[in-house]
């Protein structure tokens, strides 16, 4: 097992944002896509841990999963003004439900900050890769 | 794409045969020049997808800004019977009409001149661009339900505009058949704090000076003379119409499945189901949204430019839609059909006679507005009957993005781009640096060409040509 495992990378896309994210466990990859939606939102700011935000959401499989995931951080830019630093998920053997405790801070504290209208089902996957890690691929529409 | 043929059928017209699931043949408007752009991502691949949806009539088409997008390529139209056809949220976008709306003044640019920083920062003020900033209107869930079903008619009766702006927005501002309990709460509470607020991205607000009459009929017509300044808005339906495209594309895959779709993202239900009139009735609710929002944001910039400029008066010129779906007849193959137009990153093109077109128009074709990138000048055109026989009466909706917005992060100095805006002697009022070089120049097609392309194809005519003297945007 790599022990400096990469978190996510961005893809290519003409108009939209794409990501790579990596995990050695199902758990970890959805946390690093929480990586990557706050990288995508926050650009270079830091986001602070000032609040903790308690989450169960269901999906049917691991790419709606993944999708309702990174729509409810949408959903919680917009609506609460809540933007996520990190998370720790636990995600259900079936892959039909996560549990997450996502951290992170008041939006409005943050100028510059860039929006995602939401995740797309473009080219998703969620798969273990030849290294044997898990893999997520995301299109966010931005 | 390597392997997909692409004919040449004459100057600026190009096909994609039919061949494994299409079920037309695919149409591609656009220079040689343009094409080789198009072929360098997927949007290839994905006309020929679209070409695959059921019901389907003529062509699967991309305009000449056209580049990928997901599900639907942008700068995307599709047609689709009425009766057998689908509708897909995909093939509208997220950004439920998603528009431009161009107003013009009596203003000259010297007059404007003096005044141009403080204008701008009254204006980035009480229209906030970006994330996370809620707008100047904050409203109930009753008064948003009330927009979704009035579009610009509620803000005309709350005091936001004068009646004429109504008559001067494709389809009135307000599409009939909204059903505003289609849209969910979530979408409300996302869209609520929204209105009167540009948004991120590609969304700004440019100050521009009419440089060049092109066609002086028709541009005395749309109220637009040389020397005076004119303001373009390019905002949609916000936070709203993305949870809107969002949840019935979840609802469609949960209902019809996603093992037959060649891209998951182009989840549709018939037009002709319980589903597919569901999102029909949310679309419109949406779509009346961002006529309501661009038109809160017209009365924001209204009151900044009084404030500097008391005799000042802006008039809207027109408001098009550019991600829409709506029921149009065409005459396909000496027939006349009823079908649902899917435009994604398009504009209507409605060419003279057109009864669907504010009167005052009428001899001329609608007005229709090609906004360039960041810096570049951007053209007012008018629709074209010759449209409606060879594009489903469509015109580009932009310059059409080339690269990557992180390779333009990488690789573009957005230092280097605000010294070229300075050069030109344009201010630039951004809230992020990341954000300028997004949206550099250079990451863009040349409007130039999309715009003479249009007007060689007789897609739509060129009318007059404006040049930026201050952006705002987030």
């Amino acid at each position: 097992m790599e022990k400096n495992l990469k978190k996510f990378e961005f893809v290519e896309h003409t108009a939209d944002v794409k990501f790579k994210a990596y995990g050695r466990s199902l758990d970890e990859v959805f946390e690093n896509s929480v990586f990557a939606f706050s990288k995508i939102t926050a650009g270079k700011k830091k986001i602070k841990r000032a609040k903790k935000k308690n989450l169960k959401i269901k999906g049917k499989g691991a790419e709606n999963l993944i999708y309702n995931l990174i729509n409810e951080l949408v959903y919680l830019l917009d609506a609460e003004n809540f933007i996520a630093s990190d998370a720790r998920i636990k995600v259900s053997d079936d892959l039909k439900q996560l549990e997450a405790e996502i951290y992170g801070d008041s939006s409005e504290k943050y100028r510059g900050l860039f929006h995602i209208k939401s995740a797309t089902y473009h080219d998703i996957f969620l798969k273990r890769n030849k290294n044997n890690l898990w893999e997520a691929q995301v299109v966010v529409d931005v | 794409m390597a392997g997909i043929e692409i004919k040449k059928i004459s100057k600026n017209i190009w096909e994609i045969p039919q061949h494994g699931k299409m079920i037309v043949p695919g149409r591609i408007f656009a220079s040689e020049n343009l094409v080789g752009k198009i072929k360098k991502d997927e949007t290839i691949k994905q006309i020929c997808n679209v070409a695959s949806l059921p019901g389907i009539v003529k062509y699967s088409i991309a305009l000449p800004d056209a580049h990928m997008g997901y599900g639907f390529s942008v700068g995307g139209v599709a047609a689709f019977d009425i009766d057998k056809g689908i509708i897909s949220p995909g093939g509208i976008g997220f950004d439920i009409n998603c528009g431009v709306r161009l107003l013009s003044s009596n203003l000259s640019k010297n007059e404007f001149l003096k005044k141009r920083k403080e204008t701008a920062i009254k204006i980035r003020k009480d229209i906030p661009s970006g994330v996370g900033r809620a707008g100047y209107f904050r409203l109930s869930e009753k008064e948003i339900k009330e927009i979704l079903k009035d579009g610009v008619n509620w803000a005309i009766r709350n005091g936001y505009g004068e009646k004429e702006d109504a008559e001067n927005c494709e389809d009135g501002g307000c599409l009939l058949g909204a059903e505003p309990d289609k849209v969910s709460a979530r979408a409300v509470g996302r869209g609520r704090n929204q209105l009167g607020t540009i948004g991120a991205g590609n969304h700004f607000l440019e100050i521009q000076e009419v440089e060049e009459i092109i066609d002086e009929k028709a541009a005395e017509a749309f109220g637009i003379k040389k020397g005076k300044i004119c303001v373009l808005i390019h905002s949609g339906s916000r936070g709203l119409g993305h949870q809107t495209c969002s949840d019935y594309i979840v609802k469609m895959e949960e209902k019809y499945g996603h093992s037959h779709l060649a891209d998951r993202q182009l989840a549709y239900a018939p037009i002709k189901s319980r589903l597919g009139e569901d999102y029909i009735g949310a679309m419109k609710s949406a779509a009346n949204f961002a006529f309501c929002n661009r038109q809160l944001i017209s009365h924001l910039v209204r009151e900044a430019f009084k404030k500097y400029f008391p005799a000042s008066e802006l008039k809207l010129v027109y408001d098009v839609a550019h991600n829409i779906a709506k029921q149009e007849e065409f005459e396909i193959d000496g027939k006349k059909r009823k079908l649902y137009v899917h435009r994604k990153g398009a504009t209507r093109s409605f060419g003279k006679g057109n009864k669907a077109i504010p009167k005052k128009y009428r001899n001329i074709g609608q007005p229709i507005f090609i906004p360039g990138s960041m810096g570049t000048a951007s053209y007012v055109l008018a629709g074209q009957n010759k449209a409606g026989k060879i594009s489903f009466s469509s015109a580009p909706h932009g310059a059409g993005r080339e690269l990557s917005r992180s390779y333009a992060v990488k690789n573009i100095s957005a230092q280097k781009i605000k010294e070229q805006l300075k050069k030109k002697d344009i201010l630039i009022e951004a809230g992020s640096v990341k954000g300028i070089a997004e949206e550099a120049p250079e990451a863009y097609k040349d409007v130039e060409e999309v715009v003479r392309v249009s007007h060689e194809l007789g897609i739509a005519k060129k009318v007059a040509k404006l040049k930026p003297l201050a952006v705002i945007k987030g």
